[in-house]
């Protein structure tokens, strides 16, 4: 009954996630559906509370990186890197293209994903449209970034956070199984990308480098101040990463102290905060907790694991289960309930101890790079493409849908590969 | 005539091959779009909720207004050289819809578009692309596709 239960509440609410009908809000979705397990009983009150509790890291990470991605935007850092590629594109569209995958990829390596995909976006945008270029082929760019990049540190995704505190691997081992698919996807998305945009990339345009830094930085002192920080937290990710330190206690500490240097040159602001703190995030997160323990309580999680690592007999063919399952999951529904799902089976018993290990790199891998494989059929991604069809706008849609089933089983498959070899 | 800022002296270039505007009235139309905005909407959207910065936006609107108002004055001073009157409006919305409408509300003799579209063919089937498709499918009055290098 339990089993049942829990099974019937984890879907609907991720359906509702999915889809928003009405446009409901994620985190409200996902607060019903958490309530609604502790509720039933099938989750107990101090279960769901041990299971928001014991993920303390996470939410100081990704709080951290809220106000880190915000004092950056104040200070101007985001418009001035993308000022910088323009520069140096020299009037190419297509050298343009190139160095905005460099910036993504820079980007998402060292301020996360998140920051990518939704501060770098909208400047890349700007930038496109203020020099008269065609947007499209700059926008993908930012988008498959955003996620191509995504494993190069533990910190380039906060999924990598949740499940590096699972896996206790030092920098060294870390990178010893995914920079080389780091480094392979960025590469296939960023040949794929140009080559598929190479025509439409090839406008010319004039920048005005000074005025445009001029422009993005209202406060010089207090941008270099900025850069010097996000370079002190960088090199403290890395070392940190290296000696297994708690890293959202680094970005909480981190994002802290460009926040206090913010409000010490005045140029906090309220706005920017608001926009960057997001309260129904973390409410989200810490209901996705509760909602996967719940399934995880009733055996669903240990079972629908252990139904993929089945045929799994070494580290390679664990791998491969680890990332194919989760890149699936991925595009079914959210890749952070998809990897926390594949965690709770794998803690549960589901994966033998020996898989242990190369079956969670390869969800990782799978959770980081599946978003890009659209075609599979994100529901989200969907209901924008009938959206985007009733508007008449046809060709950017399908482009989407072409470039993401080729990128996506490109970088998928590299990935399975150079993961799997890594455990020879 | 659709401004779509891309090449414009070659443009004007085929116009002025093409038809008699010495002695003309041009109207320069540039649409701002609205599909490469929702394009923006490919960014992974943070779930929990996460719209646009107001800043964001506002520079968002500053650009594509600027971008416009830049081709269109680019587009002018090309086409003041060749016609005898040249004015010029900036929309927004669906390219082929409100061309359509403009030529239609304005009596419009001819409709002139660039006829290639963006990442197609320069010739054969599917070069046309779906703005200049629209116009030629629903214009209340002929229609001259321009080539590019033609």
């Amino acid at each position: 009954m339990h089993t049942a239960l829990a099974a019937l509440i984890f879907v609907v609410t991720l359906i509702v996630i999915v889809v928003r009908p009405r446009q409901i809000n994620e985190a409200w979705a996902a607060a019903v559906g958490a309530v609604l397990m502790v509720a039933t009983g099938v989750v107990s009150p101090s279960a769901a509370a041990s299971s928001i509790g014991s993920e303390w890291n996470l939410f100081l990470f990704f709080l951290g990186l809220m106000l880190t991605a915000a004092v950056a935007d104040m200070a101007g850092f985001f418009d001035w890197a993308a000022g910088l590629a323009a520069a140096a594109a020299r009037g190419s569209g297509r050298r343009l293209l190139f160095n905005v995958f460099v910036l993504g990829a820079v980007i998402t390596t060292f301020l996360s994903n998140d920051a990518t995909a939704i501060i770098l976006t909208p400047v890349v945008y700007t930038i496109a449209t203020r020099l008269r270029l065609r947007v499209m082929p700059y926008l993908f760019a930012v988008s498959f970034m955003a996620n191509a990049a995504s494993m190069t540190l533990p910190i380039s995704n906060p999924i990598n956070v949740l499940t590096g505190d699972r896996l206790h691997a030092p920098l060294a081992a870390y990178e010893g199984h995914l920079l080389l698919a780091s480094l392979a996807s960025i590469a296939i998305t960023t040949a794929v990308l140009m080559a598929f945009f190479w025509r439409s990339a090839a406008g010319r345009f004039e920048f005005d480098w000074r005025s445009a830094v001029q422009s993005a930085v209202g406060d010089r002192a207090f941008f270099m101040a900025t850069v010097a920080g996000l370079g002190l937290l960088a090199v403290a990710y890395i070392v940190g990463s290296a000696l297994l330190w708690p890293l959202g206690v680094v970005a909480i500490v981190g994002g802290a102290a460009l926040a206090g240097l913010a409000g010490a040159r005045r140029r906090l602001s309220r706005e920017h905060l608001s926009t960057h703190i997001s309260p129904p995030l973390f409410i989200y997160i810490a209901a996705l907790f509760v909602l996967v323990r719940g399934v995880q309580d009733a055996g669903i999680t240990p079972a629908l694991v252990a139904d993929a690592v089945s045929r799994a007999s070494d580290a390679g063919s664990a791998v491969m289960a680890g990332l194919v399952g989760s890149a699936v999951a991925s595009n079914l529904i959210n890749n952070l309930p998809a990897v926390l799902v594949f965690i709770s089976g794998a803690d549960a018993g589901g994966v033998p101890a020996a898989l242990h290990t190369p079956f969670l790199f390869g969800a990782l891998a799978g959770a980081d790079l599946g978003p890009n494989l659209t075609p599979v059929g994100a529901l989200s991604t969907m209901l924008w493409l009938v959206i985007v069809r009733r508007r008449g706008v046809q060709v950017s849609a399908w482009d989407f849908l072409k470039i993401g089933a080729l990128v996506a089983p490109l970088t998928l498959v590299a990935a399975a590969v150079l993961v799997a070899a890594s455990f020879r | 005539m659709l401004v779509d800022g891309f090449d414009t002296e070659g443009l004007f270039g085929s116009l002025e091959r093409m038809l008699r505007i010495r002695e003309s009235e041009l109207l320069l139309v540039f649409v701002r779009r609205t599909g490469p905005r929702r394009g923006l909407e490919l960014a992974p959207r943070r779930p929990g909720g996460h719209e646009l910065p107001p800043h964001r936006e506002r520079e968002l609107a500053d650009a594509e207004i600027t971008g416009g108002t830049q081709a269109l004055a680019e587009a002018e001073q090309v086409a003041s050289r060749m016609a005898a009157r040249v004015e010029s409006r900036q929309l927004d919305g669906d390219p082929g819809r409100v061309v359509c409408e403009l030529a239609k509300a304005e009596r419009a003799d001819v409709v002139a578009v660039r006829g290639t579209g963006h990442d197609r063919p320069p010739v054969g089937p599917g070069s046309l692309g779906p703005i200049a498709r629209f116009i030629v499918d629903h214009s209340p009055c002929p229609v001259l596709l321009l080539r590019d290098g033609g």
